[in-house]
Parts: C-alpha cells; sequence; structure tokens
C-alpha cells in the first residue's frame, strides 16, 4: 500500500461544500455551507490555511475574482475542486462507508 | 473606531498588516462582505485576531531561523543603546535631583528623564529590526514579543502594586510607572518598526503567495 495523505476533517468538509457549490465558491459560501451542515461556526482564517493547504496538495484551484466596494476594493477567491481533489474525496467516502458497515452502535439514531 | 468601509478599524488595521500570504486579502474582504451584511462588531474582532494569531504563528514557526536573527539584532541594538546613553539620565538629572514631579520619579531613580532617554533607544531599535527585508513586521512583531515577554517579569510586582492601590492611592504613581515599563519599551519598538517597515516596503505592502508546509498535518495524522 503506497504512503497517501489522509484528508482531515475539515479537509474534507471543504471539499465537499466546493463540490456542492461550484464554481461560484468562496469564503463566505464554503463558510456558511460548512457551518450549515455542521452547526458550529466556521472560523474564516482556518478556512483559508485549509484552502491553501488544499491548493498545495494539488486538490484544490483558485481564481481572483474583480474587487467589489462592499469588500472594501477587495477582491473574491474562488476555488473548485480539482480532478484529483475528487479521486480523494470518493476514496476518503469509500473507506469510510468500509469502516461505517456492520456497526450496530452507529446504525441507529442515538449514539 | 470604525474605517471608511464601517468596519472596526484597528481590527482591519491589525488585519492589514498582521496577516501573511495570498488569502490574506480575501479574507480581510470576506470579513468585510459578512459585517456589512449584519454580523457583530465582536465577530469581527473575533475573527480578525484568530487571524492574526493564525498567520503570525504559521509565519513564525516557517521563518525560524530568521526570527532568530531578527530577536538578536533587535535586543543587540538595545545592549548598545543602553551602553551609550545608559549613564545619561544619571549625569544630567543630577542638579534636579529630588526637584522631579513623584508622579515622573516615584522610585527617585531619575524615571522621567531615563524614560526621555530609553524611549529613542526602544524606537532605535524597533527601526533596525524594522530594515529587514524579508517580512519585516513579523520581525518587528517577534522582537516587540520577546521585549514584552522581558518586562513580564515585573508582573508579580504589579499586581502587589494593585493590591496596594486598593488600600491606598499614595502607589498610583508607583502603578502607573511599572505598568508604563511593561507596556512602553514593546509599544515604542512596534510603533518604530512599522513605520520604518511601511517605509520601505509600502503600506501594508503587496503580498506574496503564502507557502503552507502541507507536511505539517498529514504528518500528524499519519
Amino acid at each position: 500500500m503506497g504512503r497517501r495523505a489522509y484528508l482531515g476533517n475539515l479537509e474534507l468538509m471543504v471539499l465537499l461544500a466546493l463540490i456542492r457549490l461550484g464554481e461560484h465558491a468562496y469564503g463566505i459560501p464554503i463558510a456558511r455551507e460548512i457551518e450549515q451542515a455542521s452547526g458550529r461556526e466556521v472560523v474564516l482564517a482556518s478556512l483559508y490555511a485549509t484552502l491553501e493547504r488544499l491548493e498545495g496538495k494539488g486538490l484544490v484551484s483558485s481564481k481572483l475574482g474583480e474587487p467589489t466596494p462592499e469588500r472594501g476594493g477587495r477582491a473574491k477567491t474562488y476555488f473548485q475542486a480539482t480532478a484529483k481533489g475528487l479521486r480523494e474525496v470518493r476514496i476518503t467516502q469509500r473507506a469510510l462507508q468500509k469502516l461505517w458497515q456492520g456497526q450496530p452502535q452507529l446504525e441507529g439514531r442515538r449514539a | 473606531m470604525k474605517s471608511a468601509t464601517g468596519s472596526p478599524s484597528v481590527a482591519t488595521w491589525l488585519l492589514e498588516r498582521f496577516t501573511f500570504g495570498s488569502g490574506g486579502e480575501s479574507l480581510i474582504g470576506d470579513l468585510l462582505e459578512e459585517y456589512r451584511s449584519g454580523r457583530s462588531r465582536a465577530w469581527y474582532w473575533r475573527q480578525a485576531l484568530t487571524a492574526v494569531v493564525m498567520s503570525c504563528a504559521v509565519e513564525l514557526r516557517d521563518n525560524g531561523l530568521l526570527v532568530l536573527r531578527a530577536v538578536t539584532a533587535g535586543w543587540a541594538a538595545l545592549y548598545l543603546g543602553r551602553f551609550l546613553f545608559g549613564s545619561w539620565p544619571e549625569m544630567l538629572s543630577s542638579p534636579f535631583d529630588r526637584r522631579l514631579p513623584v508622579a515622573f520619579d516615584p522610585l527617585g531613580h531619575n524615571g522621567f528623564i531615563w524614560w526621555v532617554f530609553w524611549i529613542p533607544v526602544t524606537l532605535a531599535s524597533g527601526c533596525a529590526v524594522g530594515r529587514f527585508r524579508r517580512r519585516p513586521r513579523l520581525m518587528v512583531l517577534a522582537f516587540s514579543l520577546s521585549v514584552l515577554a522581558w518586562e513580564l517579569r515585573m508582573l508579580p510586582w504589579i499586581f502587589s502594586l494593585s493590591a496596594d492601590v486598593l488600600s491606598n492611592a499614595r502607589y498610583v504613581p508607583y502603578l502607573a510607572s511599572n505598568l508604563a515599563g511593561l507596556i512602553l519599551p514593546p509599544a515604542s519598538i512596534l510603533l518604530g518598526g512599522l513605520c520604518i517597515a511601511a517605509r520601505e516596503n509600502g503600506s501594508p505592502g503587496p503580498r506574496r503567495p503564502l507557502t503552507v508546509s502541507c507536511r505539517t498535518q498529514n504528518q500528524r495524522e499519519v
């Protein structure tokens, strides 16, 4: 078995949010998507750190948008999951599903 | 205090100077956009301070050797200043000894005249570190934090004085003098260093892409 990096919890959630949002994904919508799913507040700084780490691994690509006045003249950075990113999510999904199967404690509604 | 965009200006100022990397500008834009859409000041401050602490921690870790050099250079400048000017306050103040108001000289050690010399020395040491070519603002911050850490040795004494002040107002000047000794040196280092860094590199300066080390999280997880 080759040495591969596992996706962290936030990394996986960010990649899934990017897949759901498509090409209009930037900081705020990504944070909202994760907040709605997890019910926890997302610190934007840790979100950007995660996105930059994923970009460094080649799992995410980014492009700069136009500066807008409501952002104090600052541009949005749009993010998108790359083909490698999608493959990593599928691999992680399969691994998690295998670990999930046959666990009676995890099948009911209560933990 | 609010900026032209309506956001807390001090928090935005901190973000502009102490977040590093390509994501910094977009992060500030996102925070402003969210603040304008109804988020609270507390939320903005919490997000801004977290961003500053995270960004500085990553940069300090990734530039350890450079930080060490900057802190050493800063302390060397401080000691040089102390060596050159350390005896001047005593020489100059001897004719006026015991005539200074107690607020300026509560301990009878020529405190006021000492500060007149010491503040420019700390400013100059900050300026020396601010001239670093790579990450000057980060270097100034690291040097200032190292001085603050050294000054924190006075905290037990300051706590003791605070308790004394509650029982006797006579100790207020002593407490003020010690608090000034705690805050003024790191603050003047920051002031001098950031002014020079802004002048040399533009304010707050173009950002270059952040080099995030991908191995750290993977190593922790594997």
